[in-house]
């Protein structure tokens, strides 16, 4: 059992085969051995802390989900790894996300953070969902995204770009 | 044997040992294509861009990263569509006024030479092939002071607040049309440091290695 320490301070016990889906803490084991030591997870809030351990227990299981190849810049995505993201996203996955926008974006601060890299996808994946086939002012609408050009910059940016538009 | 993938949607391989490349397309399934531009150094381009052939041309991932430097610059209009309508609508975008390390301007001159020649510009026979042979890396080629650097912000959307390689993650998933919603939606979206590199990727389904195309050995 690893104790987690929550930006509250909240301790949160969890079972080790579940949260060494986090590549952070599973290096944390690995480097220090697991002391017993209350474990913090200061960019975390408690409540996310709980969502992300429940989808690790979900996942606890998935061995196949824990490794794909880098899609970081420099390590390009490949079409192949990216469906298989998608692929991999099950019922379980998109009730998880059925979640607030400020949730969803915790959720995917706390992946990126505890780098859980399934997560993270799935998580990425369905903001991404409520992008596609959008309108530029419906993406506005949804993210709350100010239009901050002005109607000369507007025009120079679509003209420049009309290739874009065709 | 390196594998590419059309900017359509399937893949393709290229076998250098032939100089051919074996694709999967729906549109052109097991035509060869013949490779037009190598990546070695002084290695000329063989034949023409405009002989009507299906062409592939070779880029070492680190021209990615040059090609989309200069898409941060907007100077060059390299995707699959952005070459025709950019060319017909925007010439002057082609006009490099610089030298930048790595880049040659060559091709950019020889699309704008023909267009004005010819008045257009068929870019739909053209692919973009992975060649995972070595080049230095792109940092070495890419002089910072010829990138971008993004400095607007949009404190009260979370999605533009997000760091950016949450945003790159995010934009992975994004196919070429709401990439281009996003990019008009607000000045710091386009400004994303990896907003172009993302665009190319999803206009030519970029992919790196043979091993990972479905149903080939």
């Amino acid at each position: 059992m690893v104790k987690l320490v929550s930006a509250e301070g909240a301790v949160i016990d969890v079972d080790r085969d579940i949260i060494e889906q986090s590549a952070l803490i599973r290096n944390i084991l690995q480097d220090v051995g697991d002391t017993g030591d209350p474990i913090p997870v200061p960019n975390v809030s408690g409540p996310i802390l709980s969502k992300v351990i429940e989808y690790c227990t979900h996942h606890r299981d998935d061995l196949d989900r824990r490794t794909r190849p880098d899609t970081s810049l420099g390590g390009d995505a490949d079409e192949a790894s990216i469906q298989r993201a998608i692929r991999q996203m099950d019922e379980f996955d998109h009730n998880f996300c059925k979640v607030d926008q400020g949730t969803l974006f915790d959720i995917i601060l706390a992946a990126n953070f505890l780098d859980i890299q399934p997560l993270l996808d799935v998580a990425s994946l369905t903001v991404a969902n409520m992008m596609k086939g959008k309108s530029v002012e419906e993406i506005r609408r949804t993210f709350n995204v100010k239009n901050d050009f002005d109607e000369e910059e507007e025009a120079r940016v679509r003209s420049a770009n009309a290739w874009c538009e065709n | 044997m390196y594998s590419g993938v059309s900017p359509r949607d399937s893949c393709c391989l290229v076998d250098r040992r032939f100089d051919v490349v074996r694709t999967f397309d729906s549109l052109f399934k097991n035509m060869p294509i013949r490779i037009v531009q190598g990546t070695g150094q002084g290695e000329e381009a063989e034949g023409g861009l405009f002989s009507g052939d299906i062409q592939g041309i070779i880029v070492h991932e680190a021209c990615l990263d040059i090609l989309t430097a200069e898409l941060n610059r907007q100077r060059v209009p390299w995707t699959y569509r952005g070459i025709t309508t950019n060319a017909c609508l925007q010439p002057a975008v082609m006009d490099l006024d610089f030298t930048a390390p790595g880049f040659a301007p060559h091709e950019t001159e020889v699309v704008a030479r023909k267009f004005k020649e010819l008045g257009f510009y068929d870019a739909s026979n053209l692919w973009l092939l992975a060649n995972p042979s070595t080049l230095p890396s792109a940092e070495s080629l890419i002089s910072p002071d010829l990138t971008y650097l993004a400095t607007a912000t949009q404190q009260q959307s979370a999605l533009l607040d997000l760091p950016s390689e949450i945003l790159d993650n995010i934009m992975q998933f994004l196919d070429e049309p709401s990439l281009i919603s996003m990019f008009f939606t607000c000045k710091r979206a386009g400004a994303e440091r990896t907003f172009w590199r993302r665009m190319c990727v999803a206009t030519y389904k970029y992919v790196g290695t043979a091993d990972v195309v479905p149903g080939v050995d």
